[in-house]
């Protein structure tokens, strides 16, 4: 008990000890967003967050983000291994080998956790239970690696990985033991894309298979208005836009990966839900002129906002890639492709305006929160890595849609 | 025939020149319905979506000179004789026009106020999205000039957008519906570029056509004229607002055409 109010006093202590939180929360509480950038500035400042959350685990696996209440979080093993795919296009773009070193310790440092059942560990830390959407995300990171390095130890950890996640998947193709709250969830559409990937390096068709198996489960959790049952952590709780764009960039980088019927329909359920995700955004403003207001952190079933007092960051990020997916791969068809890169632009825009590139603290500086205002549920006063990566990303992808 | 026009501005260029064009076709303006918004207003909206940074653009957008390259609304003002500065009141009492101030174009009072004038047409000189309760109110309905072709491009920035996309910029005449820039189409009026035209000047070319185009199909409602009507439709997708980096394109775009 005693234990409890101390730990308490201590992060209120270190909330309130901080000068960067007071600007933030002060920026915030006041509506006045950072000013937008040259975009190089942007993705320089995110970058170099990564960099510092890699640096402060002195592991190679990347802190979870930076707390204002318990300050740098412990390495997590999930959100390292995505991130790795960051670093890796980021070493490309600046032609910048330290960029990839940092991709290669932090793919070292997967396989060194890695459990010897081939699962990727939960949670942030080390822990000792496999969880299976986690080790989809570390899956993408090594299968990166692999085709930047050709060294195989990537490929034989993903494949270890790949192996175990057919011994845990049910026969619907859904994945219910290892999984967040013990039950299935839309986003592990995220999980048959790393595994059509292993199938494709692999040759191996038992991973296709089961890609598909699990593209069909979440496609028969659709609705016709295109919004899938499950996209949230809790069965029965409004998901965050973070969990929805996981959904729907799963089946669309699936979809792409996939050349029959269940890849089509996956492409197709994924642009759905891409569109009203747009028309949700560009029609909640004021007038038909004005700038988008914040997405609603939270939507429900009807693509309507069901916690609007505040905007996940991290999801925006995230749909804003998507959007320049779809926008990338339209790109022979002007009408299409530009219509997605306007809605990502703006909604990037969003995004920038909350990454502050001056602040004098490491924890905030270049970093991208959880959510707007800082105080959203989403994350709450956290700078999560994933967010800062997606971001990355995005300003990544626009470079090539532009 | 009972004519009237919406407006949302003090200054409004765009109805001066329509009630201009629309007198010099016989067609005289019963009335304006006005309900306009301050400079506060806009200040106040900025506050609330950019904050202060958005608040001083705002003002400094506001305080911005004018682009260098043809200004065609000046030249049009010019060649009629017409001063469009002039605020709503002013114009409505130059050309004898009732001028009719409601708080809000969406109320119940302010569609009874144009039923019971038995407006047949209503014309769309600002507003922005409209109330069923006051699309049903003229007999006939509410005519808008869209600054594209429809039905292909429905929304906003669409000037721009037929830029951006290749296709001939011009205006279409079409009644409003429900939907957005889904209404039953009148004509297509098409827009010549100029050499030195820059988005602004062309948006300003679009305004002058566009008071051309609608006052030439409401002389043609008045003299009972046949009009050739096209269904709208919203199978095709909706453009939104432009970001600015896609507004630069469109100018280089337009750039590239003139040379």
């Amino acid at each position: 008990m005693t234990s409890a109010l101390l730990s308490r006093l201590r992060g209120t202590l270190r909330i309130a000890g901080s000068l960067g939180h007071w600007r933030v929360v002060a920026r915030d509480l006041l509506h006045n967003n950072e000013p937008l950038l040259d975009e190089d500035i942007h993705l320089r400042a995110a970058m170099d967050w990564l960099a510092r959350s890699q640096d402060v685990s002195g592991c190679g696996g990347l802190s979870a983000g930076y707390s204002f209440r318990r300050g740098w979080l412990p390495p997590y093993p999930e959100t390292t291994g995505y991130a790795i795919t960051t670093f890796l296009r980021y070493a490309q773009r600046t032609d910048d080998n330290s960029w990839l070193e940092r991709a290669v310790r932090a793919g070292d440092w997967e396989i060194d956790i890695q459990l010897p059942e081939g699962g990727v560990r939960g949670g942030q830390g080390i822990n000792d239970e496999p969880v299976v959407f986690n080790t989809g995300q570390v899956m993408l990171g090594w299968m990166a690696l692999y085709r930047a390095t050709t060294e195989s130890r990537y490929l034989q950890a993903a494949l270890r990985a790949a192996q175990w996640l057919l011994q845990v998947q049910e026969r619907d193709g859904s994945w219910r033991q290892h999984t967040y709250e013990d039950t299935p969830h839309a986003y592990h559409s995220r999980v048959a894309w790393p595994l059509l990937e292993v199938a494709e390096a692999s040759a191996e068709s038992k991973y296709r298979t089961a890609a598909e198996s699990q593209l069909r489960w979440v496609i028969g959790q659709a609705l016709p208005n295109g919004w899938v049952d499950g996209m949230s952590f809790r069965r029965g709780d409004d998901p965050y836009t973070h969990t929805i764009a996981y959904t729907y960039r799963g089946l669309f980088e699936s979809g792409l990966r996939l050349a029959n019927d269940t890849g089509a329909s996956a492409l197709k359920l994924a642009r759905l839900g891409a569109d009203r995700l747009l028309r949700r955004y560009e029609l909640n403003k004021p007038h038909p002129h004005a700038e988008p207001w914040s997405l609603a952190a939270t939507l429900d079933w009807r693509w309507q906002p069901s916690d609007d007092g505040s905007s996940c960051i991290t999801g925006n990020a995230q749909i804003a890639l998507l959007w320049l997916r779809l926008a990338h791969v339209d790109k022979q068809q002007p009408a299409s492709s530009l219509r997605w890169l306007n809605s990502a632009l703006k909604l990037l825009d969003q995004v920038k305006a909350t990454q502050s590139v001056g602040s004098r603290h490491a924890g905030i500086r270049g970093g991208v929160p959880g959510s707007n205002p800082i105080w959203g549920w989403y994350l709450r006063l956290t700078y999560p890595n994933w967010a800062a990566k997606f971001f990355a990303d995005a300003l990544m992808e626009t470079e090539g849609v532009l | 025939m009972i004519v009237g026009l919406t407006s949302v501005a003090r200054v409004n260029p765009y109805a001066t020149l329509l009630i201009d064009e629309l007198r010099r076709r016989q067609v005289p303006v019963d009335f304006v319905l006005s309900a306009e918004r301050g400079h506060t207003g806009d200040l106040w909206e900025r506050w609330k979506r950019r904050g202060f940074a958005g608040a001083l653009e705002a003002i400094r957008r506001r305080a911005g000179g004018n682009s260098p390259g043809p200004q065609p609304l000046a030249e049009a003002a010019s060649e009629r004789g017409l001063d469009l500065s002039l605020p709503m009141a002013a114009v409505c009492k130059r050309t004898s026009t009732r001028l009719l101030l409601v708080q809000s174009l969406a109320s119940r009072e302010t569609a009874d106020a144009v039923r019971a004038r038995s407006t047949e047409v209503l014309i769309n000189a600002g507003g922005g999205l409209f109330r069923r309760r006051l699309l049903e109110a003229p007999s006939r309905g509410l005519l808008n000039a869209h600054m594209a072709r429809l039905p292909a491009l429905r929304g906003v920035d669409v000037l721009e957008w037929s830029l951006l996309l290749g296709e001939a910029p011009g205006v279409t005449v079409h009644w409003i519906d429900g939907g957005v820039d889904t209404g039953v189409i009148l004509g297509f009026s098409p827009l010549e570029v100029a050499t030195d035209e820059t988005l602004e000047s062309l948006r300003e070319r679009a305004v002058v056509l566009s008071a051309r185009a609608i006052a030439e199909q409401v002389a043609r409602l008045q003299q009972a004229e046949g009009t050739v009507e096209t269904s709208g439709s919203n199978a095709v997708p909706q453009y939104f607002a432009l970001h600015p980096r896609l507004r630069q394109r469109a100018a280089a775009r337009l750039m590239e055409n003139v040379d």
